[in-house]
């Protein structure tokens, strides 16, 4: 969608008439579930938070003051949710490691979303699965700053307006980022794809 | 380049932004500049390449009936006249019991003296988080509810 017929129809919505949010849904959807897919890991939970976005985008159309796009005020509200995701997961896999610290069952792996079937991962494969074992170490900030940069490939400067950080700040988590995932994929460079 | 001595020593930070073309063209300048003189940095910068052209860019694809139905899905949301009609008023009612015990729940939730907190001081931080990250308004209500009833259990 251009940016004229995205202000056309934000103007229209101001004006009572909501019958261009649906376009505007239409036109976002596939990058936004996206986006909150490869940080959260399962559909399910990415069709979630994908669709709580566009509800509070809904909420916040009358006073949308266009000073950024809808895009970006996308890409921030999920990344904001998913980020609070995995901190929740975080909490949650701490709460199930205090109940069995007896068990030698790997508490990540117990833990893991038992709504998300094996048909729900979009990464497969022991290679892959490395990989996002090893995105698992990062935190949620790296996580959210290295998505957006090698996954959605936005340039640093507009993952700070994302994210609302300094730039400096983005190119540190980013930095911290991959010198993590090249600390845990060391044996597997080369061998991932 | 008008420091020709900053030119030639090496600033391994910059080869990451140099992957990802995120340099201005003044750093570029000196980045390539050094890389053609410096083995060290070479080799970082392979390693680097390795890496990162390793790690996959994975776009998950949805078909477009998938999508329709996560738009219908999101629209029945957001149009109060189609939510009433789809939702039984216990719904509603469950919801708000659902906030009162979660309300109920939290102040059982956080005396200062509650033994998990004591146990691992992160504890405190993210129960910050749970207090302060929309989670009682925000996804998964009832998933929620339950996490925070096992919080309990262990205080
Ligand atoms: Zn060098």
């Amino acid at each position: 969608m251009d940016a004229a017929t995205e202000k056309r129809i934000l103007d229209r919505i101001k004006d009572g008439d909501e019958s261009g949010f649906e376009a505007l849904v239409n036109a976002h959807s596939s990058k936004i579930i996206g986006l909150a897919w490869r940080m959260v890991g399962n559909r399910e939970d990415a069709e979630d938070i994908a669709q709580e976005a566009f509800i509070r985008l809904h909420r916040s159309l009358a006073s949308f003051r266009g000073d950024s796009s809808v895009s970006t005020w996308l890409y921030r509200t999920v990344t904001r949710l998913t980020i609070d995701h995995h901190r929740r997961q975080k909490l949650k896999r701490k709460i199930f490691f205090f109940r069995h610290a007896d068990s030698e069952h790997d508490p990540y792996e117990l833990a893991a979303d038992p709504a998300a079937s094996p048909g729900d991962q979009y990464l497969a494969g022991e290679a892959v699965d490395r990989l996002s074992r090893a995105v698992e170490k990062l935190s949620a900030q790296q996580r959210a700053v290295f998505n957006l940069r090698h996954h959605e490939e936005l340039p640093l400067k507009e993952i700070a307006a994302v994210l609302k950080l300094e730039e400096g700040t983005v190119k540190s988590h980013l930095h911290r980022a991959v010198h993590i995932l090249r600390k845990e994929l060391k044996d597997l460079q080369g061998g991932l794809t | 380049m008008n420091d020709q001595r900053q030119a030639l020593s090496c600033r391994p930070q910059q080869l990451l932004l140099y992957y990802y073309a995120e340099l201005g063209a003044e750093d570029l300048c000196q980045v390539e500049q050094h890389l053609q003189s410096c083995s060290v940095c070479c080799a970082e910068l392979g390693e680097l390449q390795k890496l990162l052209d390793a790690v996959p860019v994975i776009t998950p694809e949805l078909s477009s009936v998938e999508l329709g139905r996560f738009s219908a899905r999101v629209m029945e949301q957001v149009q109060p006249q189609r939510r009433w009609l789809s939702r039984p008023a216990w719904g509603l009612a469950l919801a708000g019991g659902v906030a009162l015990l979660i309300t109920l729940n939290l102040n059982v939730l956080l005396p200062e003296s509650a033994p998990v907190q004591t146990k691992d001081p992160m504890m405190t931080a993210d129960q910050d988080v749970l207090l302060n990250l929309e989670l009682l308004q925000d996804l998964k209500l009832l998933e929620d509810l339950e996490l925070i009833q096992e919080l309990e259990q262990l205080g």
